[in-house]
């Protein structure tokens, strides 16, 4: 596992002179505006994506065939690129969390407000990622990149119509509002923890189902 | 060390079928044409493919049970596949401390100035010959008991090509070593094997012993009139020619002996594999 986080690391290291820009330019942007939370969301993005990155890395020149002589397991190999999600996307966004909240803190503004939004924030990207993880794994770099498209974007037509259609047969939606706002921070983000971990699982099991199954 | 017996794998326009095996202290060749099922049969040993019957053992395992610790045994040289190219060999040095236990980097290193390799230019950069010199290197520097080399020698020149070699020899010298090597230039296989396997379409034309196949294999060219009433006892393959036949045989010193009118010729790995691949059989 240490190797393989090592590897990805090195591969990151590539991408220094990117990363680097990036920084700046969310520096410049916390201390010229007031989008603080944009720049929390992007660099977690960013950061975390680069997990994706990596596995295409990896795919690149039949690189796969190799790296499973190496003294590693399959199952080890995906559960990397999970734990290599959460350090690349955790830390960056934890830094950044710390010193936007810092900011906010110097000129008086809301921290709370903050910190809680760049929690819901971490969680949208860590879905995504764990979304997306399996996908790579199963289509490819390519094809892999639509295949996230397909699923998100579907998702998200899929909401929008069945929330349409709900409305139209006259569903209450206020049911739901007075629900979460019954509901006080720390219930919510139990269930939203719960949520997350459920994903998270079903997430692993599809990645490793495919690589067990994958020929190289 | 290793041992297939009666794999099958199928593909759309292939089909292998395959028993091999690779004895402890041995180098054992695979050679056969583009396309013959060399790489497959690789690949089945490391597990990368799932094959459809029969039974692998790698180092007394199935492949795919192989655990960490027993592909430390294992060096492994892939023809088209490798360490990223976007890493250096700084960072698959440190890399490999991680992977094995008894690699020694400083030694790896000393070796890769030796074959002039560059140690912060990216893999991707380097030429085919220093890609080939460095995948061996890597395969070697951590003594595994079992080395699986899929054409090491490809794209190199004569002179990289026996240093090599000249490794693979000096890297044997250690007991309980084994070597399953493939190559497209049979003259390496020639030098180094101590056995060989011919493949083609999917299947073990020929095994045989190295000194063997030089020494007691050979081509028989014969007249029509000559053909008649040549003794058959010992040919393996025909091939039609102007002027008559080509015969090979696995006995030459019989036909050196009783056919005292007729041309015969020792054989190279190169004429064996024509005729068993392009000839008839009786």
């Amino acid at each position: 596992m240490k190797g393989l986080i090592l590897k990805d690391l090195y591969l990151l290291k590539n991408r220094k002179r990117f990363f680097l820009i990036l920084m700046v330019f969310s520096i410049a942007m916390v201390l010229t505006n007031d989008k603080a939370v944009f720049v929390i969301n992007y660099i977690t993005l960013i950061f975390a994506l680069f997990t994706i990155s990596t596995i295409n890395y990896d795919e690149f020149d039949r690189g796969y065939s190799f790296l499973f002589t190496l003294p590693i397991t399959r199952r080890q190999y995906v559960l990397e690129k999970y734990v290599f999600g959460l350090l690349v996307g955790g830390v960056p966004w934890g830094v950044v969390t710390f010193f936007v909240a810092l900011w906010q803190r110097m000129h008086n503004h809301n921290v709370t407000s903050v910190i809680i939004q760049s929690l819901v924030l971490l969680l949208f990207v860590l879905f995504f990622l764990w979304g997306s993880i399996p996908l790579h794994f199963k289509f490819g770099s390519e094809k892999g990149r639509i295949a996230v498209i397909a699923l998100f974007g579907g998702l998200v037509g899929i909401g929008y119509v069945l929330i349409k259609l709900l409305m139209q047969m006259g569903v209450d939606f206020k049911i739901i509002w007075t629900f979460f706002e019954a509901l006080s921070l720390w219930q919510l983000f139990l269930i939203m923890g719960v949520i997350c971990i459920l994903f998270l699982l079903l997430s692993l099991y599809l990645s490793i189902g495919i690589m067990e199954k994958k020929e190289f | 060390m290793l041992k297939l017996n009666n794999v099958q794998k199928t593909y759309d326009n292939f089909s292998l079928n395959c028993s091999l095996r690779l004895r402890p202290g041995y180098i054992t060749g695979l050679i056969g044409p583009n396309g013959a099922g060399k790489t497959t049969v690789f690949k089945s040993a490391l597990g990368l493919i799932n094959v459809e019957k029969g039974e692998i053992s790698v180092l007394g395992k199935d492949p795919k049970k192989l655990k960490s610790i027993d592909k430390q045994e294992i060096g492994v040289v892939l023809s088209d596949s490798g360490y990223s190219g976007y890493l250096n060999v700084l960072d698959i040095s440190k890399l490999m401390q991680n992977f094995y236990p008894s690699f020694d980097r400083d030694v790896f290193l000393k070796q890769c100035r030796q074959f002039e390799l560059p140690l912060q230019k990216q893999i991707k950069d380097f030429s085919t010959g220093m890609k080939a010199k460095f995948k061996l290197l890597t395969a070697m520097s951590y003594n595994a008991r079992l080395l699986i080399l899929d054409e090491p020698t490809a794209g190199l020149d004569v002179i990289a090509r026996e240093e090599l070699l000249d490794g693979i020899r000096d890297y044997m010298e250690e007991k309980e070593r084994s070597v399953l090597i493939s190559s497209h230039i049979s003259g390496d296989l020639e030098s180094i094997c101590d056995d060989l396997y011919l493949i083609d379409q999917g299947k073990i034309v020929l095994y045989e012993k190295t000194h063997v196949l030089l020494g007691e294999y050979g081509l028989l060219k014969v007249s029509e009139e000559q053909y008649q009433v040549l003794d058959k006892k010992y040919v393996l393959r025909i091939k039609k020619e102007p002027y008559g036949y080509r015969v090979l045989s696995d006995h030459i010193k019989y036909y050196m002996e009783n056919s005292k009118d007729i041309i015969i010729e020792k054989g190279s790995i190169d004429e064996v594999i024509t005729m068993m691949i392009r000839g008839e059989c009786l």
